[in-house]
Parts: C-alpha cells; structure tokens; sequence
C-alpha cells in the first residue's frame, strides 16, 4: 500500500508536468485544430534559452531563475508569433493536414536551430527547485513534487480565469466555435490566434523548464516525447478544455508510473496508450470535449 | 496557370512517350549513378510502397495514420523471424506479412470508426508505442531492443538476390506491381466508392455507400500493403531494430503523402521522391540540412497547398500563388483602364 501511494505521488507530480506542457498545446488545438508538431521542439528551444540564461546569471536564489524563465518563455513566444505568421496563417483556410505538414517543417527548422546552438547530446538542467523532503508516514513528499503540482495548478487556474472572464478569453472561445462568425462579428482574428501560439510557446516553456529541472536533464529529443505527450494528454482531457488538460495530465502520469513500478519499465508507454483507448471508446471526443458537430 | 499545371497538362497530352522514356531511364538508372544513389532509390521504392499504403487510408478514406510505421515494423518483424527462424520462401514470406499487417490494421480500424479524425491519429499513435513496447520487451521472439539480425537475401525461383542492382531491380518490380494493383483497385467499382469518401463522406453515405465497410477494406488494404513494404524492407536491410520504426518515420510517412498530394497515387510515388531527396540534396550541409529540408517543406506548402501532383480540391482558398494571381490580374486591369483612358 505505500509503495502504491509513493508511486501515485509520483505519477501525480509527472502528470502535473504533462499538464503543464499541454495546456499551450490545447489552447492551440482547440483554436484551430491543428495537430502542432512544432510544440515539442517550440518548449525546447523555450528551454535551451532558459538554460542559457541560468548559467549566464547563476541557478541560485529566487530572483535569477524567474527571470531566466521569463525571458526563454517570452523568446518562445515571439517564435510561435512568428511561425504563425509565416507558416500556419497563409494556408489557414485549407485542410488541416497541409498545416500539420508545415508544423513537421518548422519542427524540423526548430530543431536544427537549438542543435546548431546547443549541440545535440543532452545536458545537466541546473534543477532550482528545492531539494527537501517531507515523510508522511512512510510516503517520502519530494518538495519539488510539491512546488511542481501547486505550479500547474495556478498556471491552469488562471488560464481558466482568462479565457472566462477577459475580453480576449470570450474571443477565443468564439473562435473555438467558429473562426468565421467570429471575424464577422468583430473578434479580431488575427490578433487573437497569434496571441494564442504566443501563449502556447510561453506555457510550454515554462512545462518545458518544470519538466528539466525536475528530471535535471535537457536535451533535443524531448520535444518529440513531449509533442506526443502533450497530443495525449490533450486528446484524453478533450481539445479546448483545460481542466481536462490538467485531469489528462494526472492520468495518464499516474498510470505511466504504475506501468513501469508494478510491470516492466517498457510498458510505461504501452499502458499509458491503453488507457487513452480506453478512454476514447467510453467517450469518443475526450473526457472534457464536446462533440464537434459535422457540417455538410 | 502555374508551372505545374502546365507541366502536368504536357505529360497528359505525351503521357505514353514520356512513360516509356521515364521507364527506359529508371531501367539504366543502377549503370548511370554511384552506389549510394542506387541504395538511395532502392530506399525510394520501399518508401513509396508505404507512401502508397499510406495514401490509401489518409488520401482517401481521411483516417488520420501518423501510427504507419507499426505496419510497415509488424511486416518487417514477420519477415524477420520467418525467414531468420523457418527459412520460409520469399513470396509466402511477403504475403504472410502482408497479411498479419493487414489482421493489426483491421483490428485497430474498427475502434477507429468511432472516432474523429484527429482520435484516429492518437490511436495509430498509441498502436505504434504498444508495437514498440511489445517488440523491445518480447526478447524471446524480437530479440528485444538489439534487433534480429542475419536475415536471409531473398531467393525466387533458385535465384538468390544479393548485389546492390539486383535488389534495385525487385523492388522496382515490387513497387510497379504494388502501384498498378492499387491503381486497378481504385478504378474498379470499391475505387469508387472510396474516392468518393475522400470527396464528400456525407454524400457517399447519402447515396448508398456503406462508409464504414468501404473504410474497413481500405484500411485493411493499407495496411497490408504497408506489411509488404516492411518485408521488402528486411529482406533489403537484412538487420532490423525496434528505432527502424518510431514516430519520426511514422511523420515522414505522412509528409510524403500530403507533399505528394492527398488523394492521388502519383503523388505519393512524388511525394517519397521528394522526402527522400531532399536531405540528400542538402547533404553539404551537414547540420543545417534537416532545417533547411524543413524550411522547404514549409514553404512548398505554403505555395502550393494541395501538394505536389494533388488537385485543387484539396487547395487553401487563398494560397500565396494564388494572391500573386490576383494582383497580377489586378495590375492588368489597371494598366487596360488607364489605356482605355489615354484613348
């Protein structure tokens, strides 16, 4: 019984981080349902920035790492500006698949950018948060599970608030409905959607930041891991939703965790997967989504 | 009228000629070029056997596959341990392959019809990650993450394939007879039915095409011909692990068949060409190469939406080319009034 609760801490606090990088991945996808493989190699690139700055004003204290991450998140989201600009605006209005095929190019691009800048093998991620634990009876409380839960849990909270409440959440939501009325009605689109990728490159570094210091690791391959964790979690949470997204997060971290404790560790991805089919067969559009009503 | 429009319209009005020659040049192609070419475009006709699976379930059914490569691997994987453990001959090989490809693929078709598009991308997805998990933790039969090795070169009728020209010529065979089947299948009356899915699914349905069967078969025929391409492939590599078939060649599948143009065979043989070249022309790059490759890719489709050989139906309303027209149309009518105004 402890070693299952010990796992769930865990599971939960990996999920949290799943979440996290997905919450700019839903925003997007539930905008213009476009399959955004740039996400992973978008984060990365956040990241990389991240590292940069740390090891230029130091890992330590409270104040240098905020910063550090305030400037790789903004870095990323001028980058999805621009490749929102040049790749995914001009061919809007066609079929999703030719966009989905740009992303693969910018993906590429991107990729290319930070392994030309950072090189390709992997690298030390300079971890900030705090090393303590805590014991619950015989469950070890890492602290940084803690801060990384409580950190997505704020980050999603406000997300909701904005797109409840402000002006531009009613605008994008509108655009969710339909992108068309909406510019007919005077949401402006082409403020809104590039908003939107901006958003999606700052959330997911700041995933993507949460995701190295916890594992202490940075490299290029885990935009891909990434891309496909976020494409999961988004796809099981349903699309738009973002209490999905967090819901999503936690269960398919959890049951990851579970996998590779009680079976082997090759079975992590498996099972995650299973469950995802699963949860797809009971409800077809995710666990949050609304059926998206066909038009003829 | 673009470039390609015309280039397209002149290969209809020449199309046996240029047939013919193209093929005389593909023949002689192994005497003309180095060795790494000819393993090049023997890559190239594998690929574009997958591309042609492929196409069939994206192009025309619309069932989103970014999880190919589990078929293209399961074929690969049958071959591997037919031919490694029982010494089974070629063609019952190939068809075995095919044909447990197919099972898989008819398997994980009937979940995904109750999906959206994008649901089936994730299932695929999840069938591959299961399909890798399965291969590298079943070390009895998969020999785990290190791969089989050593499988045999293909033998048919007592002749053993072994040199590099020899493999170029099969599967040059392979690939034409794979293409000529599919191209019958879709002009037959199921071919029909299925380009019909890929123009208006809605309407299909409404005049009496059962969609779900039609989608069924194409998905089993996808992925069967997706299993063949995966035999070819290791009998032609004849050492295979389980990285030969991650998400990154699953992408790649679906890039040649939307750079190719969705919806059209050709433009899944001109989509691989294209894929495959395309590094390999940026060689001297050496790191800039995928970027660029990227870059390029971005800005195809940026000018030209619908893919390569596609047709217009599957274009943006207003593409960069497009927008070019129009002004330049705009510019004509401006110079006509301002003349019409001198006179």
């Amino acid at each position: 019984m402890t070693y299952f609760l010990q796992q769930t801490v865990n599971g939960i606090s990996v999920g949290a981080i799943y979440a996290m990088i997905a919450v700019g991945y839903s925003m997007v996808y539930g905008l213009l349902y476009l399959i955004n493989f740039a996400h992973g190699d978008l984060y990365v690139l956040g990241t990389f920035v991240v590292f940069s700055c740390m090891t230029v004003f130091g890992s330590q204290g409270f104040f240098s790492p905020l910063v550090s991450c305030l400037i790789g998140a903004c870095v990323a989201g001028f980058v999805g500006i621009l490749t929102e600009r040049f790749a995914y605006r001009p061919i809007r209005s066609g079929s999703r698949n030719i966009s989905m095929v740009s992303a693969l190019g910018i993906s590429a691009l991107l990729k290319t950018i930070s392994q030309v800048i950072w090189g390709p093998e992997s690298k030390a991620f300079p971890s900030f948060l705090p090393d303590g634990k805590i014991m619950l009876g015989d469950i070890v409380l890492y602290e940084r599970c803690i801060w990384v839960v409580a950190f997505s849990v704020i980050i999603i909270a406000a997300m909701m608030l904005i797109v409840r409440y402000t002006k531009f959440g009613r605008g994008t939501r509108f655009i969710m409905q339909d992108i068309t009325t909406a510019s007919l009605v005077g949401v402006n689109v082409n403020f809104v959607v590039p908003a939107i990728y901006a958003l999606g490159g700052f959330l997911g570094t700041l995933g993507g930041v949460l995701y190295s210091s916890y594992y202490s690791l940075i490299s290029i391959d885990i935009g891909i891991l990434g891309t496909i964790k976020a494409w999961a979690v988004v796809t099981l949470g349903g699309p738009g939703s973002l209490v999905g997204c967090l819901v999503g997060g936690v269960i398919l971290g959890w049951s990851e965790a579970m996998a590779s404790s009680y079976f082997f560790n090759a079975a992590r991805d498996a099972v995650g997967y299973i469950v995802i089919i699963a949860v797809l067969m009971i409800r077809p559009y995710g666990l949050f989504g609304k059926a998206k009503a066909e038009k003829v | 009228m673009t470039v390609v429009n015309r280039v397209q319209q002149l290969f209809q009005k020449y199309k046996l000629p240029i047939l013919i020659i193209l093929g005389l040049i593909v023949l002689a192609l192994p005497f003309l070029v180095n060795a790494s070419m000819v393993r090049l475009l023997t890559t190239v006709f594998i690929y574009s056997l997958t591309a042609l699976g492929l196409m069939l379930i994206f192009g025309f059914t619309g069932m989103f596959c970014t999880g190919f490569a589990a078929f293209y691997g399961t074929g690969a994987y049958v071959t591997a341990i037919l031919a490694t453990r029982y010494g089974t001959n070629f063609f019952i090989t190939l068809i075995c392959s095919g044909i447990v490809a197919g099972v898989v693929g008819f398997i994980i078709c009937v979940p995904s019809l109750r999906l959206s598009a994008d649901f089936v991308g994730l299932l695929s997805t999840a069938l591959l990650n299961i399909f890798l998990a399965i291969v590298r933790a079943w070390t009895d039969v998969t020999n785990g993450a290190s791969g089989i090795v050593g499988i045999p070169h293909p033998v048919i009728f007592g002749h053993e394939f072994k040199s590099k020209e020899e493999y170029y010529y099969l599967m040059l065979v392979m690939a034409v007879i794979v293409y000529l089947l599919i191209r019958n299948v879709l002009n037959s009356k199921i071919g029909l039915c299925m380009k019909g899915i890929r123009d208006n699914e809605i309407g299909t349905i409404a005049v009496g095409v059962k969609s779900r069967q039609m989608k069924l078969l194409t998905f089993t025929l996808g992925s069967f011909v997706g299993g063949v391409a995966g035999s070819l492939y290791a009998y032609y590599i004849s050492a295979i692990t389980p990285d030969n078939f991650v998400f990154a060649i699953s992408t790649t599948f679906v890039q040649m068949c939307v750079i190719g143009g969705l919806g059209t065979l050709s433009g899944a043989v001109v989509g691989t060409v294209f894929v495959t070249f395309l590094p390999e022309v940026f060689r001297s790059l050496a790191v800039y190469r995928l970027g660029v490759g990227g870059l390029v890719m971005v800005i195809l489709m940026v000018i030209r939406p619908q893919g390569i050989s596609g047709s217009k139906a599957f274009a943006a309303d207003f593409s960069i080319a497009d927008r070019i027209r129009q002004w330049r149309l705009k510019r004509e009518q401006k110079k006509v009034a301002a003349t019409e105004l001198e006179v």
